[in-house]
């Protein structure tokens, strides 16, 4: 890992960071896990900008840090299976079918995939099959917050891919 | 966007719309009642053709609880996030509100005759 990429790793980060501090000041709909998914954003830059290993990195480290500064840490286990989730099926979707889908499709599927995930460990802790109920809310929302963080990740790629270089 | 972006969006609304329809087509005729479980476990059943008001404390914290015209809702609770709060209130079969944090889950079923 070269000092460019270190640095533009750290800079994704604090970005992410950033984004999810933001968010937590900007409540949507009342269901759980229902959010913006702002940090998705920073994401969707790492994986379209660097390599697997540099991106999931973007991601864990986002993850934790997030959960212990704004976060309680019980919420580190639904934000890491959500982001996790969802990471590995953007990564997978980037690879195979780039020339299917923009940037926008992967945003809504990663954001529908986060919060059907954060769902399946809700039905385990909480002991409740009935949650999956909240399902089609959810992908509701995965779609419309999916669009904007892929527009908006869209824009952002074409500005910074011109400063930082792979 | 492009063409493979438009189908996602189309599928995954369908397939929202439908599992919407699918709760629709739950009985909500019958007399309902909220089942508020805690941890998975049942605590309490009430009926909903019955105002009433109730505070569920926990170890993880509280929730009041209450039924007004055939309507569930968390009016106050101790929770961080307070989603729980903000609710929608539930009145059909199938409606659901959760609190995360305190681990309480109620749901709107069809009363045992």
């Amino acid at each position: 890992m070269n000092t460019r990429k270190l640095l533009t790793t750290a800079l994704l980060v604090s970005f992410a960071l950033i984004l999810s501090f933001i968010e937590t000041f900007i409540p949507v709909l009342s269901i759980p896990g229902a959010k913006l998914g702002l940090a998705n954003i920073a994401t969707l830059l790492a994986l379209y900008m660097f390599d697997f290993k540099t991106s999931i990195i973007v991601v864990l480290l986002r993850i934790m840090l997030a959960a212990f500064m704004f976060t309680h840490f019980t919420a580190l286990i639904y934000s890491l299976s959500g982001g996790i989730i969802s990471f590995l099926i953007m990564y997978f979707l980037i690879k195979f079918a780039q020339d299917k889908l923009s940037i926008i499709g992967v945003s809504i599927i990663g954001a529908i995939f986060h919060n059907i995930a954060q769902l399946i460990v809700a039905v385990f802790i909480l002991n409740s099959i009935n949650i999956l109920l909240l399902t089609p809310y959810l992908m509701f929302l995965g779609i419309i917050t999916g669009i904007f963080t892929g527009i908006s990740s869209k824009y952002l790629l074409k500005y910074s891919s011109k400063i930082i270089s792979k | 966007m492009k063409k493979g972006d438009k189908i996602v969006i189309i599928i995954i609304a369908l397939l929202a719309v439908f599992l919407f329809g699918f709760k629709n087509l739950l009985d909500n005729d019958s007399t309902k009642v909220a089942v508020i479980s805690i941890n998975g476990e049942i605590y309490k059943t009430l009926q909903m053709n019955n105002d009433q008001q109730i505070t569920i404390f926990t170890e993880y914290g509280y929730n009041i609880v209450q039924i007004k015209n055939g309507q569930a809702s968390v009016i106050e609770a101790d929770c961080p996030d307070k989603i729980c709060v903000h609710a929608k209130a539930a009145e059909d079969i199938g409606d659901v509100i959760v609190c995360i944090p305190h681990r309480f889950v109620l749901t709107i079923e069809k009363a045992n005759p």
